[in-house]
């Protein structure tokens, strides 16, 4: 386990150097540097060349990777161009929020997929099940902001209510982070239910036809414990790895979402610095996400060998 | 004395959307307590059906018709938690895929004990116990350690021992055992066979075999019933069967035996396959492949007719004056 573990933690380095190195340059192959968006469409030749040279825009590509890679290397993310910030202590703060909306848009996901799929299979082809599946295809098919929108639009029209403007953290404040975090969570909730839902479904519609199922009923286990107790276990491999990948996605920050709901989380930190060509933050940002997405794989895939014995790495 | 298992007059069928299959047609068979009667036939026979109807685990699609009666009490009237409180208590069952009938992901020892602590109302220390010595009195060395070990880390045969002390938890009174055997490797059977017995004597368990293995029903059985798509054939005492067989299709089993005693150049099979449930001739089932086979046997099934005390069987040789 500890040599596998080394592994994986080495396999990282080449995954985050490749990542690197396409950030870096599909940036710098977009049209527009961060000196003539600051100075905007005013600007005279002399002063953008200027604000270039003191950004360092002016060097060799090479070059500026290399400094930036040097930086990286000793824990330096540098400073955003536009706004002169540290963007490490950033991106931290704002994956906080991405986090907290994140946890709160899996446990609803969650609470409601993991049933309604349960149910789903063993009534299959049942009218709750036609229901569930009706419902799973709307949640995949309906695009987020279109859920969103809708959300909001319920919520304010017919029982006058807004979520706050201020986002605060469920450390600080639970109730408060409640109703900030509550729809936009939803929103994303319902997507996650829908994926998760249908692998449930498909899971234990596989598991309920093993044989050891049969041996469970036959030691006169009740359907509660054939279901809780033997199936549940034996289906959770490709929900869990569903709901890992989701997760993974969701924690790189759900851009639509939290532009929806004004959440200053860490999609809109770097869909912003993306506007204003501010390479250093986004390519910070981007390293950053890809580095928490594959840590996430790396723990679902520790979960496996919790769930079943036969899996050893 | 009443009998252990009295199945009269059975019919399983499968609800399909538009269609009802009948896969068990009329079968009546008896296990009297102590006794060991085998079930033999090829497969797609409805031998696995049969048992499985008597533990009502085929499913929800389903019908069963019919009387399935345990120590007198009737099952099919059974609701279904009345019918878990009586599963792996005092009717349990082994199957053929020791493998795939054992929870991948439970210790041995949690599998053994599910249907103590659940039956028994034993507590986990007391089942911990229990379950130890189901596993020494199935020949599991180590059991104390075994308890731990997960069904992949064990070999066929020792799973299979597990299924048998997980069957034998609560000391059914009848042990429905459906191919035991068969996923086995020769030398393990005959360890396994020799185990049911020893469990079969010192429990005075009735055992109900499902086997396509004749071998295994001389070694076993009292009392043997044969079928046939659906339908019982022949019914006879063990030694009956193998002496005297009357219907043309358990002669046909037992000519597709190898024997050592004679000097056989080739096994005699039985030309063609079990008819499609879809396709059931009119008459005998077994006509289309039966080298005896009558004018009458092609239009008219024949009943299941009483030849004497011990042994029954269903065709027209034996009922020549309803024929005519």
């Amino acid at each position: 386990m500890g040599a596998y573990l080394f592994k994986r933690l080495v396999s990282l380095i080449p995954i985050l150097f490749g990542i690197s190195v396409l950030v870096f340059t599909i940036l710098h192959l977009v049209p527009g540097d961060p000196a003539s968006i600051m100075l905007g469409t005013n600007a005279t030749e002399e002063s953008i060349a200027a604000l270039r040279k003191s950004m360092g825009l002016d060097e060799p590509l090479i070059t500026q990777y290399l400094t930036w890679v040097g930086g990286l290397l000793q824990g330096d993310f540098g400073v955003s161009v536009h706004s002169g910030e540290e963007i490490l202590p950033q991106i931290i703060k704002r994956f906080g929020i991405t986090l907290q909306l994140t946890v709160f848009a899996v446990v609803i996901g969650w609470l409601v997929a993991i049933p309604f799929g349960i149910i789903s299979a063993i009534r299959a082809h049942s009218k709750t099940d036609i229901a569930v599946r009706v419902a799973t295809l709307l949640g995949i098919s309906v695009p987020n902001f279109a859920i969103g929108t809708l959300l909001l639009l319920v919520t304010s029209l017919y029982f006058n209510w807004f979520p706050p403007i201020d986002v605060v953290s469920f450390w600080e404040n639970p109730l408060e982070a409640f109703k900030v975090f509550v729809l936009p969570a939803a929103t994303m909730g319902i997507v996650v239910a829908a994926g998760v839902m249908r692998m449930t479904r498909s899971a234990f519609l596989e598991t309920m036809d093993k044989d050891f199922i049969r041996t469970a009923r036959a030691k006169g286990n009740s359907k509660w414990t054939v279901v809780m107790g033997h199936a549940f276990r034996n289906s959770s491999i490709p929900i869990v790895t569903i709901a890992g990948m989701q997760i993974g996605y969701l924690l790189g920050g759900s851009v639509i979402v939290e532009q929806l709901f004004s959440i200053p989380g860490l999609g809109q930190y770097v869909l912003e610095a993306i506007y204003q060509r501010d390479y250093p933050v986004v390519q910070g940002g981007v390293l950053f996400v890809a580095l928490v997405f594959v840590l996430v794989n790396l723990l679902i895939d520790l979960i496996y060998t919790w769930i079943d014995p036969r899996i050893k790495y | 004395m009443t009998a252990m298992l009295q199945i009269s007059d059975l019919r399983t069928s499968f609800l399909q959307a538009k269609e009802k299959l009948t896969v068990i047609e009329g079968v009546s068979l008896t296990v009297e307590p102590g006794e060991t009667v085998g079930v033999v036939g090829e497969s797609g026979c409805g031998k696995s059906v049969t048992s499985l109807s008597v533990m009502q685990l085929l499913g929800r699609n389903v019908q069963l018709e019919g009387s399935i009666r345990f120590q007198g009490k009737e099952l099919l009237s059974l609701t279904d938690k009345q019918m878990e409180a009586i599963r792996g208590n005092q009717i349990a069952m082994i199957f053929q895929e020791p493998m795939t009938s054992l929870n991948p992901l439970h210790t041995i020892g949690k599998q053994i004990g599910e249907p103590l602590r659940r039956h028994l109302g034993l507590n986990r220390q007391q089942a911990k116990e229990r379950t130890i010595q189901l596993l020494k009195e199935v020949g599991i060395p180590r059991a104390e350690e075994i308890i731990n070990d997960y069904p992949h880390q064990l070999s066929g045969g020792m799973r299979q021992r597990v299924m048998i002390a997980m069957a034998m938890a609560c000391t059914p009174k009848l042990l429905i055992a459906d191919e035991p055997t068969t996923a086995l490797d020769v030398t393990i059977q005959a360890q396994i066979l020799e185990l049911m017995k020893k469990v079969r004597d010192e429990h005075g368990t009735s055992i109900l075999l499902i086997t396509h293995d004749l071998g295994v029903v001389a070694e076993m059985c009292h009392r043997v019933i044969v079928m046939y798509a659906g339908q019982i054939v022949e019914e006879a005492d063990v030694k009956q069967l193998f002496d005297e067989p009357k219907h043309p299709y358990t002669r046909g089993l037992l000519g597709s035996m190898p024997s050592l005693n004679t000097n056989q150049e080739r096994l005699d099979a039985i030309p063609g396959a079990v008819p499609l449930l879809q396709e059931m001739p009119a008459g005998c089932r077994f006509a289309p492949r039966c080298p005896e086979a009558m004018e009458i046997c092609r239009n008219k099934n024949p009943e299941l007719l009483t030849i004497s005390d011990t042994q029954k069987c269903r065709c027209w040789l034996y009922g020549e004056e309803e024929a005519q």
